[in-house]
């Protein structure tokens, strides 16, 4: 049969091989590994980072659209009553428009119900 | 200098490089795939053993067992390495090497985390009258590393002398070429046992009998 090569003697290569896995060891813990860790710890820094910008700019957001809509809360207000004030306005100077159509009109003649339509018509007849 | 303690040498020398070509490689950025490698092992070795375990000496012991044996198990497939290059998993002082060292450092991780009295009392649980049992589960521990690692190594060498002296020499080659990739597959799965029951030694030595015996605990009451 053919050799191969085992050992069933322990010997004082137990102390060497020792030695060596020490080294192996020693170097694993003290040179390898940190500059792994210390990448790590910096990513783990830069998401942390990262999620605590995410959530301060989702506050910001909110906060925006808060005002956001307040803006546009108080744009319709201040539509609404420019719009109402105008309505008055409008209302009055039509009733104005309709007294003194009224006031103007000839007397006798048949102008139908309403005596600033009538006044446009004849205007636009003319 | 004989020919294990060469190809123990070289092998360390092998994990050494490598783990340094790797280290001043490493980025905080987005990691290369070796990066990875490194990155993964180590959370998963850290979470095994939870959060205390990222200063002490569990993550360089499973990697460095892992390592020198992975690379060691590789140099003796290398064709042309095998006459001064044994196997040394196949060499008793290795494997207790290795075991011894393992033991030192599990034991001496129990000390620092429980102080020497705390230490020795935990040979006394759960039951005082168990510490013989105890002491004689520490005695095996390293017995069972160093055996399982040379047995397997062991066996793979006779495997191959047999193949080599009993298959018919047209195929000899063919049969030796495949049992030669079934045991270097066979001898990374041994690195990783070797380190995964190093970590196993390790956790149970720092972690209270509470979190390590659970199974022992049940029903058993205070201990003394």
């Amino acid at each position: 049969m053919n050799e191969f090569d085992t050992s069933f003697q322990v010997d004082a290569t137990l102390i060497a091989e020792m030695i060596v896995f020490g080294i192996v060891l020693v170097l694993m813990s003290k040179v390898i590994l940190p500059p792994f860790r210390k990448a790590m710890a910096e990513r783990q820094a830069q998401i942390e980072r990262s999620i605590a910008a995410t959530a301060e700019a989702e506050e910001r957001l909110a906060a925006a659209d808060a005002e956001y809509e307040r803006h546009v809360d108080d744009a319709h207000r201040q539509a609404r009553k420019i719009l109402g004030v105008y309505e008055d306005i409008g209302r009055q100077v039509l009733s104005e428009a309709r007294e003194r159509a009224g006031a103007a009109r000839p007397s006798g003649g048949d102008y139908g119900a309403d005596p600033l339509k009538v006044k446009v018509h004849d205007s636009g007849g003319e | 200098m004989n020919g294990t303690l060469s190809a123990s040498m070289l092998a360390a020398a092998i994990v050494v490089i490598v783990g340094l070509w790797a280290s001043r490689r490493v980025t905080a950025g987005v990691p290369g795939r070796l990066q990875l490698t490194w990155e993964t092992v180590i959370c998963m070795v850290e979470r095994r053993l939870g959060p205390e375990a990222a200063g002490t000496a569990a993550v360089p012991l499973a990697l460095s067992l892992f390592g020198f044996l992975a690379a060691a198990n590789t140099l003796r497939v290398v064709p042309g390495t095998s006459r001064w290059l044994p196997n040394p998993a196949a060499d008793l002082n290795v494997t207790v090497a290795l075991a011894a060292m393992t033991v030192l450092l599990v034991h001496g991780a129990s000390i620092r985390r429980w102080g020497f009295a705390g230490y020795l009392r935990r040979y006394l649980q759960p039951y005082w009258w168990l510490a013989p049992l105890n002491l004689l589960e520490e005695a095996v521990r390293p017995l069972v590393l160093a055996l399982r690692l040379f047995g397997s190594a062991f066996a793979g060498g006779l495997m191959i002398a047999l193949v080599a002296d009993l298959v018919p020499p047209p195929v000899a080659p063919l049969a030796h070429a495949l049992w030669a990739v079934f045991d270097l597959a066979v001898g990374y799965m041994q690195a990783f046992i070797f380190a995964l029951l190093a970590l196993l030694y390790y956790e149970a030595a720092v972690s209270s009998r509470e979190q390590s015996l659970p199974a022992m605990q049940t029903g058993t009451g205070s201990n003394s």
